[in-house]
Protein backbone atom coordinates (compact mmCIF):
# COMPACT_ATOMS: atom_id res chain seq x y z
CA UNK A 1 0.00 0.00 0.00
CA UNK A 2 1.54 3.48 -0.79
CA UNK A 3 0.50 6.39 1.39
CA UNK A 4 -0.66 9.13 -0.40
CA UNK A 5 -3.11 10.68 2.16
CA UNK A 6 -0.95 11.31 4.43
CA UNK A 7 -2.56 14.98 5.81
CA UNK A 8 -3.86 14.95 9.09
CA UNK A 9 -7.57 16.60 10.06
CA UNK A 10 -7.26 19.03 11.61
CA UNK A 11 -9.20 18.13 14.60
CA UNK A 12 -6.53 15.67 15.21
CA UNK A 13 -4.53 18.38 16.86
CA UNK A 14 -6.98 19.69 18.88
CA UNK A 15 -7.45 19.31 22.82
CA UNK A 16 -9.14 15.78 24.41
CA UNK A 17 -8.45 13.63 21.49
CA UNK A 18 -8.29 9.59 22.08
CA UNK A 19 -4.57 8.38 22.39
CA UNK A 20 -2.41 6.97 20.08
CA UNK A 21 -1.43 3.55 20.87
CA UNK A 22 2.17 2.24 19.31
CA UNK A 23 1.53 -1.23 21.01
CA UNK A 24 5.55 -1.83 20.67
CA UNK A 25 6.95 1.25 21.81
CA UNK A 26 8.97 3.48 19.92
CA UNK A 27 12.77 1.82 19.20
CA UNK A 28 14.73 3.36 21.86
CA UNK A 29 11.84 3.70 24.34
CA UNK A 30 10.04 0.61 24.27
CA UNK A 31 7.49 1.42 27.16
CA UNK A 32 6.51 4.85 25.43
CA UNK A 33 3.26 3.31 24.45
CA UNK A 34 0.64 6.15 24.67
CA UNK A 35 0.46 9.68 23.03
CA UNK A 36 -1.53 12.32 22.15
CA UNK A 37 -1.12 15.41 19.36
CA UNK A 38 -1.00 18.49 19.96
CA UNK A 39 -1.16 21.60 18.25
CA UNK A 40 -1.07 20.83 14.22
CA UNK A 41 -0.84 24.40 12.84
CA UNK A 42 0.93 24.54 9.33
CA UNK A 43 1.57 20.23 9.66
CA UNK A 44 3.77 20.27 12.53
CA UNK A 45 2.39 18.32 15.66
CA UNK A 46 3.71 18.13 19.01
CA UNK A 47 3.21 14.39 20.06
CA UNK A 48 3.15 13.89 23.63
CA UNK A 49 4.29 11.31 25.79
CA UNK A 50 1.53 10.35 28.19
CA UNK A 51 2.65 8.76 31.45
CA UNK A 52 5.83 10.88 31.55
CA UNK A 53 6.88 9.40 27.60
CA UNK A 54 8.98 11.45 25.81
CA UNK A 55 8.09 13.98 23.29
CA UNK A 56 8.41 14.38 19.89
CA UNK A 57 7.89 17.07 17.05
CA UNK A 58 6.37 15.34 14.50
CA UNK A 59 5.30 17.03 10.69
CA UNK A 60 2.93 15.66 8.35
CA UNK A 61 4.78 15.16 5.61
CA UNK A 62 2.90 16.66 2.43
CA UNK A 63 3.38 20.49 3.19
CA UNK A 64 7.56 19.69 3.68
CA UNK A 65 7.93 16.71 1.33
CA UNK A 66 5.36 16.66 -0.92
CA UNK A 67 7.36 13.81 -3.00
CA UNK A 68 7.33 11.44 -0.01
CA UNK A 69 5.19 8.11 -0.69
CA UNK A 70 6.87 5.74 1.09
CA UNK A 71 5.29 1.75 0.75
CA UNK A 72 3.69 0.50 3.42
CA UNK A 73 4.37 -3.07 3.73
CA UNK A 74 1.63 -5.77 4.03
CA UNK A 75 2.88 -7.22 7.38
CA UNK A 76 2.14 -3.43 8.92
CA UNK A 77 -1.15 -3.31 6.88
CA UNK A 78 -2.12 -6.41 8.50
CA UNK A 79 -0.74 -5.46 11.97
CA UNK A 80 -2.54 -2.18 12.00
CA UNK A 81 -5.79 -3.26 10.23
CA UNK A 82 -5.46 -0.92 8.07
CA UNK A 83 -8.61 -1.43 5.73
CA UNK A 84 -7.51 1.41 3.05
CA UNK A 85 -5.95 4.68 2.55
CA UNK A 86 -8.09 6.96 4.40
CA UNK A 87 -7.39 4.90 7.67
CA UNK A 88 -3.46 5.61 7.07
CA UNK A 89 -1.61 8.56 8.80
CA UNK A 90 1.84 8.92 8.26
CA UNK A 91 3.92 11.21 10.54
CA UNK A 92 7.72 11.92 10.34
CA UNK A 93 9.50 12.62 13.78
CA UNK A 94 11.56 15.54 13.39
CA UNK A 95 14.94 16.07 15.03
CA UNK A 96 15.55 19.84 16.04
CA UNK A 97 18.90 21.36 16.05
CA UNK A 98 20.41 24.95 17.28
CA UNK A 99 18.97 26.94 14.02
CA UNK A 100 15.71 26.14 12.72
CA UNK A 101 17.12 25.76 9.65
CA UNK A 102 18.79 22.64 10.27
CA UNK A 103 16.02 20.21 11.44
CA UNK A 104 15.94 17.14 9.82
CA UNK A 105 12.80 14.32 9.29
CA UNK A 106 13.16 10.47 9.93
CA UNK A 107 11.39 9.87 6.52
CA UNK A 108 13.33 5.98 6.73
CA UNK A 109 10.95 5.19 9.84
CA UNK A 110 7.82 6.92 9.62
CA UNK A 111 5.41 6.51 12.35
CA UNK A 112 1.87 5.09 10.52
CA UNK A 113 -1.27 5.55 12.20
CA UNK A 114 -4.60 4.20 11.88
CA UNK A 115 -6.61 6.81 11.71
CA UNK A 116 -9.88 4.90 12.57
CA UNK A 117 -8.11 2.56 15.39
CA UNK A 118 -5.00 5.00 16.37
CA UNK A 119 -2.89 2.52 16.66
CA UNK A 120 0.87 2.84 15.18
CA UNK A 121 3.79 1.91 15.02
CA UNK A 122 7.38 2.82 13.78
CA UNK A 123 7.85 1.24 10.39
CA UNK A 124 11.21 0.74 8.89
CA UNK A 125 11.01 0.86 4.89
CA UNK A 126 13.45 -0.99 4.20
CA UNK A 127 14.42 -1.08 0.59
CA UNK A 128 13.06 2.62 0.17
CA UNK A 129 15.23 5.49 -0.80
CA UNK A 130 14.87 7.47 2.56
CA UNK A 131 17.09 8.48 5.08
CA UNK A 132 17.03 9.13 8.93
CA UNK A 133 17.80 12.76 8.83
CA UNK A 134 16.07 14.32 5.52
CA UNK A 135 16.70 18.07 5.81
CA UNK A 136 12.96 19.39 6.03
CA UNK A 137 13.62 23.41 5.54
CA UNK A 138 15.14 24.13 2.24
CA UNK A 139 17.32 27.18 3.21
CA UNK B 1 26.73 -16.04 24.07
CA UNK B 2 24.85 -19.24 23.40
CA UNK B 3 26.29 -21.03 20.31
CA UNK B 4 24.87 -23.54 18.21
CA UNK B 5 25.28 -25.32 14.48
CA UNK B 6 22.93 -25.21 12.13
CA UNK B 7 22.06 -26.93 8.70
CA UNK B 8 20.16 -25.16 5.94
CA UNK B 9 16.44 -25.94 6.28
CA UNK B 10 17.18 -26.69 9.76
CA UNK B 11 15.66 -23.96 12.79
CA UNK B 12 16.18 -23.12 15.90
CA UNK B 13 13.51 -22.32 18.12
CA UNK B 14 13.30 -18.85 20.67
CA UNK B 15 10.38 -18.95 23.33
CA UNK B 16 7.91 -20.96 22.18
CA UNK B 17 6.91 -18.78 18.70
CA UNK B 18 10.03 -17.48 17.45
CA UNK B 19 11.61 -19.82 14.93
CA UNK B 20 14.42 -19.01 13.11
CA UNK B 21 15.39 -21.18 9.99
CA UNK B 22 18.81 -21.18 8.52
CA UNK B 23 17.45 -20.70 4.49
CA UNK B 24 20.62 -20.48 2.59
CA UNK B 25 24.66 -20.25 2.86
CA UNK B 26 26.72 -19.09 0.55
CA UNK B 27 29.92 -17.92 1.07
CA UNK B 28 29.94 -15.12 3.71
CA UNK B 29 26.44 -14.76 3.63
CA UNK B 30 23.72 -16.39 5.34
CA UNK B 31 19.81 -15.89 4.55
CA UNK B 32 17.95 -16.48 7.39
CA UNK B 33 13.77 -17.25 7.78
CA UNK B 34 12.32 -15.42 10.94
CA UNK B 35 8.63 -16.29 11.69
CA UNK B 36 7.86 -14.56 15.13
CA UNK B 37 4.19 -12.97 16.54
CA UNK B 38 3.41 -10.02 14.72
CA UNK B 39 3.92 -7.82 18.07
CA UNK B 40 7.84 -8.82 17.54
CA UNK B 41 9.64 -5.99 16.04
CA UNK B 42 12.61 -8.18 13.75
CA UNK B 43 15.29 -5.21 13.20
CA UNK B 44 18.54 -5.68 11.35
CA UNK B 45 20.82 -4.54 14.69
CA UNK B 46 22.65 -1.82 12.58
CA UNK B 47 19.28 -0.28 11.42
CA UNK B 48 17.87 -0.61 15.32
CA UNK B 49 21.02 0.99 16.55
CA UNK B 50 20.84 3.99 14.53
CA UNK B 51 17.20 4.18 14.53
CA UNK B 52 17.98 4.07 18.46
CA UNK B 53 20.17 7.27 18.26
CA UNK B 54 18.22 8.79 15.81
CA UNK B 55 14.79 8.82 18.35
CA UNK B 56 17.45 9.77 20.91
CA UNK B 57 18.23 12.67 19.92
CA UNK B 58 14.82 13.50 18.26
CA UNK B 59 13.07 12.80 22.05
CA UNK B 60 11.96 16.06 24.25
CA UNK B 61 13.50 18.83 22.67
CA UNK B 62 13.50 22.50 24.38
CA UNK B 63 10.37 24.73 24.32
CA UNK B 64 12.85 27.23 22.93
CA UNK B 65 13.66 24.92 19.88
CA UNK B 66 10.51 23.76 19.19
CA UNK B 67 8.92 27.39 19.09
CA UNK B 68 11.68 28.60 17.03
CA UNK B 69 11.12 25.55 14.55
CA UNK B 70 7.33 26.27 14.60
CA UNK B 71 7.78 29.40 13.56
CA UNK B 72 10.14 28.84 10.87
CA UNK B 73 8.20 26.09 9.79
CA UNK B 74 4.73 27.54 9.54
CA UNK B 75 5.45 31.25 9.17
CA UNK B 76 3.49 32.24 12.56
CA UNK B 77 3.69 31.63 16.15
CA UNK B 78 3.22 28.95 18.13
CA UNK B 79 0.03 28.36 19.68
CA UNK B 80 -0.13 27.46 23.32
CA UNK B 81 -2.43 24.79 24.47
CA UNK B 82 -6.14 25.63 24.45
CA UNK B 83 -5.41 28.96 22.60
CA UNK B 84 -7.64 29.57 19.36
CA UNK B 85 -5.78 29.19 16.15
CA UNK B 86 -4.56 32.99 15.19
CA UNK B 87 -6.49 35.02 12.53
CA UNK B 88 -5.21 34.09 9.01
CA UNK B 89 -2.92 37.61 8.37
CA UNK B 90 -4.78 40.05 6.70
Amino acid sequence: MTATETLPSPEMGAADQPEICFHAGLVGYPAAQRFVLEHGDGGVFELRGVDDGPDFVVVAPAPFLPDYAPVIDDETVERLGLRGQEDVLVLLVVTLRDRPEDASANTLAPLVINARTRDAAQVVLTGQPFSLRQPLLAS
Amino acid sequence: MLVLSRRPKQSFIIGHDIVITVLEVNGDTVRLGIDAPRDVDVHREEIYRELQQANTTAASPSTDAVVAFTERATGRPRRKKGEEPSPPPR
